[in-house]
């Protein structure tokens, strides 16, 4: 496992986890990411089951593509029924071995409301979103987070898989 | 009418008549006085006169009878020595005589000469001359042939002196015996007049005394008349015409005096005359003073007495006109007066009432007076009246005694009385506060009306001073923070505010109250407040000024709790912000959609389709900002957008919104640069809304930006402002446009991208936005030259330098 700290080799961002309830959305952003974009994309129609996927996908035994079948960014819608953006949020930064995830915030509201985007998250996209850039602003949120001293934030870096 | 003005009439004229027969009577006797004074006077000058006449004449007489004396006892003296020497054979020789005369005729001023005549009547000796010639006969002088007969002595008119010796004298002579008594010669000795008249002299003065010495053959001895031509001489005139002179009768003069040696003194055709006769001597004395020189200075003293009496009497005059006039003047007070004046007694019996009375009450004037007064007073005024009755009895003075009076119709009068008792007599005005007492009763009703109002209103009211003390409190402020209103009066609204909100609202109301007054009132604000067991909560504070009492400003403080109305405001918040998400969800698909349909990302389209596509694009993307903007035009005039408002750096701000915008407007290729990032322009505001100001001003400006064109953010401080530009290279406004720029739904048209439009509602926003803010917006645009929107907020200067600095951010491009 590589400890997420210290001299990240230069990543290209490849996997991202769409959280989103409306599957219209879902699938006008996995056209902007994934066609558009190239980006593999992932997607859950709600936090729960993303908890859980995540959950499934790190229960496996690691394996070559452990890299892949992790996401590198959390796509997150903020209002969803049952469990919203924000208590997502909240499980993902409980769980130290997904603390480290970067996540923007997608969110219909007029405005973004208090603490948005914030801690645990890198930015800010507003619905509805241009499909066409989409990707290169996600891209460039992804960028701009992995440079020095911007990420992953306060938290102290969590090992995460065995071996350690 | 008329009845009353007479009896007023003639009650004034009475006391003019009893005045003026007192003041008549008054000049009368000072008159009559006066008169006496003036004829006392005249008898005492007159007595005076008289006695100074008397003295006058003793004094004249006592002298003459000495002059007379003299001579005599000289004459006898010489007699003696002659008749001596011729007893004993002894004559003295001529010369010697001689000398014998001249010795003795010096030894007496009065002597003018003397003489020794023979028996044949020939001058022997003369004291003057020696020898004597040619020889003096004098047998043929009175004196001669008078002692030739008899022995005594002889006093004789006065006559021309022979020989030259004398002009006029006055010859005495006795006789000279021969030792066997027969007459031997004649001793004469002369007295000149003008001796004596040397000693009147001194009498004839201002006073016009004159003073004659009358021979018994009623000729002038000697006399001094005033009035007379110089050189001329009364001596050796007939008494006639002395008389002539003094213009006096002539028997005046001839009268012969009584026993008494002070001589008698007549009051004779104006003038005094004292007559008396010498002793021995049958000579008389006459003094004659002019009775007008006796009343010269009693006239001038009656002239003077007369103008000061003269004086008197036209003061006293002008005294009694102005009397009279002032009495005029008081009696038409009290006959003109509205008002109701009265004279009473103690008995509270009417003795005099004004006209008003009758105005007012309805009765006559004459059925008033005798009346007792509280016939007329309403039953419950009789006891206090009767009080102030008593009060004014001790001397003291009644103000503002309030009763009321029926009228004949049976309507009752407020009266305020002032009153004052004199000599026994109570004299009282009144002041009808009908309108008053009725004014004041709606007053108090009214006031009652508007303090139920003003306790049961659900807002809790404050009065606040200049510094914020509770002036006054109503009693809704018990159930708002739970203190009582009189708990809350007299201290400072500070105790009710929470914390640092305590300076916030002291700076709040300070702020109010620096604004020049025709701020009348401040559009409410939502501060936390504390109530009195420490509980938090917001109050929707609104301050107005109502009034100025001496010169201090008084606030009303309208207070709200408003935590029920706030999470009733969270509630539909969540609601909109649910609805604006219900929406937008739909809409952000059908956007993607089409942007990846036009993105070609579903296979190349027909030109046809693309346009298509496009426009449907486009109309989506515009849907979403209508939304947006309805959202918050709505909410801003509903007032539910809630304002959270804190001290806000307007830098970051302008950073924050500067990166937002060129997050969500990255595909237009404009430049967005921001001026003036220097923190520390503080405002007080809420960040998220004056972002938006920003935001919506940057994205007009982007819209109406030509490709590659640039936008600046420019910030500064202005005085007391702070001042944000917004600067863009757009065609500018048109002029037809500026009016209503900031009006809803006024709208440009943005060049090139398709004539991509808003929702016209970005700048009334704004400006809805900067009104809550107490700022403006102003445009300067010059068309093809671009546009430059200035935002200005109110600087925060003060303690808010004190808060904890905001954390720097990084500013985006």
């Amino acid at each position: 496992m590589t400890p997420l700290s210290g001299n990240w080799p230069a990543v290209d961002l490849e996997h991202v986890l769409l959280i989103e309830d409306d599957p219209d959305i879902r699938q006008v952003v996995g056209l902007a990411l994934g066609d558009v974009g190239g980006l593999r994309v992932s997607a859950c129609d709600g936090g729960q089951s993303a908890l859980d996927t995540l959950d499934g996908w790190l229960a496996e035994p690691p394996a070559d593509d452990w890299m892949h079948r992790l996401p590198q960014l959390i796509l997150l819608d903020l209002m969803m029924p049952g469990m919203d953006g924000r208590q997502t949020l909240a499980h993902l930064g409980a769980r130290s071995t997904l603390a480290g995830l970067p996540v923007v915030m997608m969110t219909a509201r007029a405005h973004a409301p208090a603490g948005v985007p914030g801690e645990g998250t890198i930015g800010l996209i507003a619905k509805p979103f241009d499909p066409m850039t989409l990707a290169d602003r996600v891209r460039d949120l992804w960028e701009a987070a992995r440079r020095p001293g911007q990420w992953p934030w306060h938290r102290p870096p969590v090992a995460t898989g065995g071996g350690v | 009418m008329v009845g009353r003005s007479v009896l007023g009439w003639r009650q004034g004229e009475n006391g003019h008549g009893a005045f003026g027969l007192m003041l008549m009577a008054a000049v009368g006797v000072l008159v009559l006085w006066f008169a006496f004074q003036a004829w006392t006077d005249y008898r005492h000058e007159l007595a005076f006169a008289e006695k100074d006449l008397h003295d006058r004449l003793t004094l004249v007489r006592s002298h003459h009878q000495h002059a007379f004396h003299l001579i005599d006892v000289t004459l006898q003296a010489l007699v003696a020595e002659v008749e001596q020497a011729r007893r004993f054979g002894t004559p003295r020789a001529p010369l010697e005589e001689h000398e014998n005369l001249r010795r003795l005729s010096g030894s007496a001023e009065v002597i003018g000469f003397l003489a020794l005549i023979d028996r044949r009547g020939r001058v022997r000796v003369s004291s003057t001359h020696y020898p004597l010639d040619p020889t003096v006969w004098v047998e043929d002088r009175p004196y001669f042939q008078a002692l030739a007969q008899e022995d005594r002595l002889f006093v004789g008119e006065p006559m021309q002196a022979r020989g030259g010796i004398d002009q006029w004298f006055l010859g005495m002579a006795r006789r000279i015996n021969d030792p066997d008594g027969s007459f031997a010669g004649v001793a004469l000795a002369s007295a000149s007049p003008l001796y004596f008249q040397g000693f009147y002299g001194s009498g004839t003065g201002v006073d016009e005394l004159s003073t004659l010495l009358i021979s018994p053959g009623g000729q002038v001895v000697a006399a001094a008349v005033p009035g007379l031509a110089p050189g001329q001489s009364l001596i050796g005139h007939p008494l006639a015409e002395a008389a002539r002179h003094l213009e006096l009768p002539l028997d005046s003069l001839r009268r012969q005096p009584g026993p008494e040696t002070g001589g008698l003194i007549e009051r004779r055709s104006g003038a005094l005359v004292a007559v008396s006769e010498l002793d021995n001597v049958p000579l008389r004395l006459v003094m004659v003073q002019p009775l007008r020189t006796v009343i010269r200075a009693w006239s001038e003293r009656l002239l003077l007495n007369l103008l000061l009496l003269a004086m008197a009497v036209t003061l006293l005059g002008a005294v009694w006109v102005a009397l009279r006039r002032v009495e005029a003047e008081r009696d038409r007070f009290f006959d003109v007066s509205p008002e109701m004046v009265c004279v009473t007694g103690f008995d509270h019996r009417l003795r005099r009432v004004n006209p008003a009375w009758e105005a007012v009450l309805g009765y006559p004037s004459a059925e008033l007076v005798g009346r007792d007064f509280n016939e007329l007073l309403h039953p419950r005024d009789i006891d206090p009246t009767a009080d102030a009755v008593a009060r004014l009895a001790q001397g003291e003075v009644v103000r503002d005694l309030r009763n009321r009076l029926i009228a004949r119709d049976g309507h009752q009068v407020w009266l305020s009385w002032s009153a004052v008792a004199h000599g026994g007599r109570v004299y009282a005005v009144s002041r009808d506060i009908s309108a008053q007492v009725q004014a004041s009763r709606a007053l108090e009703a009214s006031e009652a009306r508007l303090r139920g109002i003003f306790d049961n209103v659900i807002d809790a009211i404050l009065m606040l001073d200049e510094e914020g003390k509770v002036l006054a409190a109503n009693r809704t402020v018990e159930q708002i923070f739970g203190y009582t209103a009189k708990q809350l009066t007299g201290q400072n609204i500070a105790l009710i505010s929470a914390d640092w909100e305590a300076t916030h609202l002291e700076s709040f109301v300070g702020h109010f109250l620096a604004a020049e007054t025709e701020i009348l009132t401040a559009p409410p604000v939502v501060v936390a407040a504390r109530r009195r067991d420490g509980s938090r909560f917001p109050l929707e504070l609104g301050l107005s000024e109502v009034c100025e009492e001496e010169g201090e400003r008084v606030l009303i403080a309208v207070c709200r709790d408003i935590t029920e109305r706030q999470r009733l405001e969270q509630m539909k918040d969540e609601v909109v912000a649910t609805i604006s998400h219900e929406l937008r969800t739909p809409i952000t698909a059908i956007h993607g959609a089409l942007g990846l349909l036009a993105g070609g990302r579903a296979g190349e389209l027909s030109d046809k389709a693309a346009g298509l596509v496009r426009l449907a694009h486009d109309n989506c993307h515009r849907l979403v900002e209508l939304v947006n903007d309805i959202l918050d035009i709505h909410r801003l005039e509903a007032g539910g957008m809630p304002f959270t408002l804190a001290p806000v750096d307007l830098a970051q701000v302008a950073a924050q919104a500067v990166a937002e915008m060129a997050t969500y407007d990255s595909q237009s290729q404009v430049e967005l640069v921001l001026d003036g990032d220097e923190p520390g322009l503080m405002v007080r505001g809420d960040q998220r809304r004056l972002g938006q100001v920003l935001s919506n001003l940057l994205s007009n400006a982007i819209k109406f930006s030509p490709p590659g064109g640039r936008v600046e953010v420019r910030l500064r401080p202005a005085g007391d402002w702070v001042e944000v530009a917004v600067i863009d290279q757009g065609p500018g406004i048109p002029a037809e446009l500026r009016p209503r720029l900031f009006e809803r739904f006024t709208q440009g048209s943005p060049p090139g991208t398709g004539g991509r439009r808003g929702s016209g509602l970005g700048l009334s926003i704004v400006k809805a936005l900067l009104d809550r803010h107490r700022g403006h917006v102003q445009v300067d645009s010059e068309p093809g030259q671009g546009a430059t929107f200035r935002v200005y907020l109110p600087r925060l200067d003060g303690p808010e330098d004190t808060l904890p600095r905001p954390p720097e951010e990084e500013t985006a491009p």
